[in-house]
């Protein structure tokens, strides 16, 4: 192997006969002062007497290729192999043209590979073009890749790929992009895996009500393992269940986030509604009472205006409405005063309800309630990981507000501890916030009718993070919708099979991946991925390694409808083969009635004609009872086998 | 620059003054050149034979010069011969020369060449290829020397070898009749005239045809043409013609008129060994060609190795490259 043509300081293209050249397989070129390692980051095969010239197409001839190969003279032996290489480090002059190379060793490319300590880095996989390297014992095995053909992992050769956590408090922020089935959603199980190993705080998102760690990916014992390690370390929350936005916690511009976030059409006239609205240390049901009081009044606004003529001439009109109901005397007071307030504020009736409406929203999906985030901000005291899910909508809601109030929270801490008397302001960790569709709750800006909620505290813990000690890490399959900011801090991204133009453009401005790797983008076999990161300062190529745990929903659909339908109705057999029992041993169809209510009483729910119909069918086909005509009155007759007895 | 060729008025009235010109020249119909060519050889059909009981083993022979440098005699000529063995089981056999003015012998002998009758680059010319023939009969005659029974092409007609170089080509011939080797020239650009004379009656126009114009398109895929003993370049050359492949052009063999049997016998094998589809010369010859072809781009590098860059400042950079427009 030799370097060859022209090179510069960076590149250089090297030749061999002796074998065709791995992709990112790193070389060693021995230009007499030490060694400088490359990476092969292209590679190309080349038989000059097969040339693609557009001339000729060379010895194709068979009868040509036939003698000279009688003559002992294989054309195929001249193919030679080329390789385009890349300095793995910053040089200041070119490769020497010339150069030996050879294939580097593993004690050669360690320190670019591994970070100085692995203990405390999160392990995502292995880099791509080291299956060769002989690796020291500590760093095999570690690493496993699933193979779902035959649902097992195995253990796959090569460096071990990890990302320095520690080093985020420099480069902050984790990127994770990638079309659907590239591996993203894998890589983010991967890394929040991670995270609990580590023991370090983190609030996940979970749209996709995925994010569970129960099941082992496999039935190995390493698996398994792996799986108990983990568990304790993490926690489900639902939105409504037992967290939720803490109506006493909002601000007056949160409140309107909140509000508008509910429902689409939100209007200029309802905000002026729903700020004027609210007075401080309002409750929940403070201002929905003075919401609906308002409402109601302007609906009926002749007679309150009437009741209030009354009222400045010194008249109770409240008890003379109601004269025998002191509570609803006390009600049309309280409605009476809120009219008072608001009469001359310019608030329409529909539009009074439209905020009702809204607020209503929210309070019946739980998502304001009581809870607040309390058992949530726990439960990262303690260094758990916390998965937060909900139906999409509600989650981004939620997470607008959660988010706020926990990075409120820690910012309230070290800015105390850094700038105030560092007493009086309780503890709150550093934490990971986690969150798969992550274009969703930080799109990019658009146009005048943009609304996202989320996307300025996003920002805000985009640019501020890293002081504080909180970092994203963030998940899409549409890079390009990811808004600027966010996208220009993340300072790791870990890049899937990506086939969108935009997409493919984005990366390429906003990562330092060459155009070979991003021709290679659309290419990669799913669970392959370019880790583009400050902290190492370099592109890696990463196969990302098995989680050590599953979705619950990993199962393919079409296998789950077959799994359906060969058991639907499974739980009758005990009930019918009873009811065959005491019917000489058959069903007949006009028995099917009788049987259908006999199953019913002993199994306790409803069942359908169709339903026994088809496990009766199906019974059949399995050779469990016996279908035959029935003479007497048509249609079938099931018979029991009595020599087959079921399960 | 399509649109300024088309423009340059003078070139283009020039060239249709060659065009005109030429266009006169009519080829006669090709039976009557066929029956014309049967009174001094034969037309012999070839069909593709494998390497077997002949041609066991092949050697082909094949040089290369490349010239970096200005004018006279401030350049250097890199000459390179390699004798190509199939089977390939021992490594070509490779050699170098350099021929420069700037050498005082070699100046000195050019001169002495040259001696005022003719102008000194020409003899350097000639001297570059008097030792590329040397360097390539040398190569042949150690590949030669090795084995017994080869089939050995030399890239050249055996009238080139003759003229250059007749000791060598003498040993050679020597050692391949006593290795019981074929030797055989393969002439890619036929610039012989031994037929002008047979067609002379046919050819039309007071313009002798060269061997070139006479057999282009005269001969079918497969054929051959094999001159009678008594048209012979010098003594003891035979020439047999072939067109091995699609284009019409055809190729030319010497060889010794003592081994005329086998020459005849081992065509079969050429034609196995020519592409169909290519310019009909063997590939063997042209492997050997490809391996032993020597770049301007290379040479220079190669110069550029292992020459200062002080000397070559001085003696070989040709003024013209420093041109900035």
């Amino acid at each position: 192997m030799r370097i060859i043509g022209v090179a510069d300081q960076q590149r250089a293209r090297v030749a061999t006969r002796e074998r065709p050249f791995r992709i990112n397989e790193f070389l060693m070129v021995e230009d007499g002062s030490g060694g400088i390692l490359v990476e092969v980051v292209a590679t190309q095969a080349l038989n000059p007497l097969l040339p693609d010239s557009g001339r000729s197409p060379g010895l194709i001839d068979e009868a040509t290729f036939g003698t000279l190969q009688a003559l002992g003279y294989n054309p195929g032996n001249e193919t030679f192999y080329l390789a385009e290489v890349r300095a793995t480090s910053e040089l200041s002059c070119p490769l020497a043209v010339g150069a030996k190379v050879r294939p580097a060793v593993f004690a050669e490319v360690r320190d670019l590979l591994l970070p100085g300590e692995t203990g405390r880095a999160a392990l995502l996989g292995v880099v791509r073009g080291t299956e060769g390297f002989e690796v020291p014992e500590e760093l095999q095995n570690l690493v496993f890749r699933y193979h779902p053909d035959d649902d097992t992992a195995q253990a796959v050769k090569g460096v071990p790929f990890f990302v320095s956590l520690s080093e985020l408090s420099q480069y902050p922020h984790i990127g994770i992009f990638g079309g659907s089935g590239s591996g993203k959603s894998f890589a983010l199980r991967v890394l929040t895996e991670e995270l609990m190993r580590q023991g370090l705080p983190a609030v996940v998102f979970d749209p996709h009500f995925e994010l569970s760690f129960e099941q082992p990916l496999v039935m190995d014992a390493v698996f398994m393992e792996k799986k108990d390690g983990l568990s304790g370390l993490w926690t489900v929350f639902t939105i409504g269940h037992n967290v939720s936005i803490k109506f006493e916690d909002l601000s007056r511009g949160d409140l309107v986030t909140v509000l508008r976030s509910a429902m689409e059409g939100w209007t200029e006239q309802m905000e002026h509604a729903a700020r004027l609205l609210w007075h401080s240390g309002d409750s929940a049901e403070t201002y929905r009472r003075r919401l609906a009081a308002l409402a109601e009044a302007l609906s009926q606004k002749g007679r309150y205006d009437r009741a209030l003529e009354a009222v400045d001439k010194g008249e109770d009109a409240a008890a003379r409405l109601f004269p025998e109901d002191p509570a609803r005397q006390e009600e049309f007071r309280d409605r009476l005063a809120v009219y008072r307030e608001y009469r001359d504020s310019g608030i329409a009736e529909a539009t009074a309800y439209a905020v009702l409406r809204r607020l209503g929203y929210l309070l019946h999906g739980n998502l304001i309630g009581p809870q607040g985030t309390e058992v949530l901000e726990e439960a990262l005291k303690q260094g758990k990981t916390c998965i937060v899910r909900g139906e999409t909508r509600n989650l981004e809601i939620f997470a607008t507000y959660a988010v706020r109030k926990l990075f409120g929270l820690r910012r309230r801490y070290r800015d105390n501890l850094q700038y105030g008397s560092g007493k009086g302001q309780a503890f709150f960790p550093p934490f990971f916030l986690v969150t798969d569709e992550a274009h969703a709750l930080a799109p990019k800006p658009k146009g005048e009718k943009d609304f996202s909620p989320a996307r300025s505290i996003v920002r805000e813990i985009a640019q501020e993070g890293r002081k504080y000690g909180v970092f994203l890490i963030l998940a899409t399959q549409r890079p390009a919708l990811l808004d600027d900011t966010v996208n220009a801090q993340l300072n790791t991204k870990v890049i899937f099979r990506t086939v969108r133009a935009q997409d493919l453009d984005a990366i390429s401005r906003e990562t330092d991946l060459g155009p070979h790797e991003v021709a290679r983008l659309p290419y990669l076999s799913s669970g392959n991925a370019f880790v583009s990161s400050a902290i190492i300062g370099r592109t890696v190529p990463v196969a990302v390694r098995a989680a050590w745990t599953r979705s619950p929903h990993s199962e393919n659909p079409f296998d789950e409808w077959r799994r359906y339908l060969s058991a639907v109705g499974e739980d009758l057999w005990p009930a019918v083969r009873g009811f065959m029992a005491g019917n000489k041993g058959f069903v007949t169809e006009i028995d099917l009635a009788a049987c259908l209510n006999h199953c019913q009483e002993v199994l306790d729910r409803r069942i359908t004609q169709a339903e026994i119909r088809k496990a009766l069918e199906r019974w059949s086909a399995e050779g469990r009872i016996e279908a035959r005509p029935s003479r007497a009155f048509g249609g079938m007759r099931w018979v029991m086998k009595s020599a087959i007895e079921g399960p | 620059m399509g649109v300024l060729l088309i423009t340059n008025e003078g070139a283009l009235s020039e060239l249709r003054r060659f065009g005109e010109a030429l266009s006169g020249l009519m080829r006669p119909e090709t039976g009557a050149l066929r029956q014309a060519l049967t009174r001094v050889g034969r037309f012999v059909r070839v069909e593709p034979q494998k390497p077997g009981k002949t041609a066991k083993l092949l050697i082909a022979v094949d040089g290369s010069c490349q010239t970096v440098g200005a004018s006279y005699p401030y350049y250097l000529t890199l000459v390179q011969a390699a004798a190509l063995i199939f089977p390939p089981k021992v490594q070509p056999l490779v050699k170098h020369r350099i021929f420069s003015p700037l050498f005082p012998e070699e100046r000195a002998a050019v001169e002495t060449k040259a001696g005022g009758t003719q102008p000194v680059e020409v003899a350097a010319e000639f001297r570059v290829r008097e030792m590329m023939a040397e360097l390539e009969l040398a190569v042949a005659l150690e590949a030669a020397l090795l084995s017994k029974g080869a089939v050995i092409l030399l890239g050249g007609g055996f009238v080139h070898f003759k003229a250059r170089a007749w000791v060598l080509f003498d040993q050679l011939v020597q050692v391949a009749t006593e290795h019981n080797h074929l030797l055989i020239g393969v002439i890619e650009e036929v610039s012989s005239r031994l037929l002008t004379e047979i067609v002379g009656e046919v050819w039309p126009g007071d313009n002798p045809p060269y061997d070139r114009e006479v057999l282009f398109g005269c001969m079918e895929v497969g054929e051959a043409f094999a001159l009678s003993p008594e048209l012979q370049k010098k003594a003891g050359i035979g020439t047999v013609y072939a067109r091995f492949a699609a284009h019409p052009q055809p190729v030319a063999f010497d060889f010794l008129t003592i081994q005329e049997k086998e020459m005849l016998e081992v065509l079969g094998v050429l034609r196995a060994l020519t592409p169909c589809d290519g310019r009909g010369v063997p590939a063997a010859v042209d492997i050997a060609d490809r391996y032993v072809r020597l770049t301007a781009p290379e040479v220079e590098q190669l110069v550029a190795a292992a020459v200062p860059a002080g000397l070559r400042e001085v003696l070989l950079t040709a003024h013209r490259l420093r041109r900035s427009i």
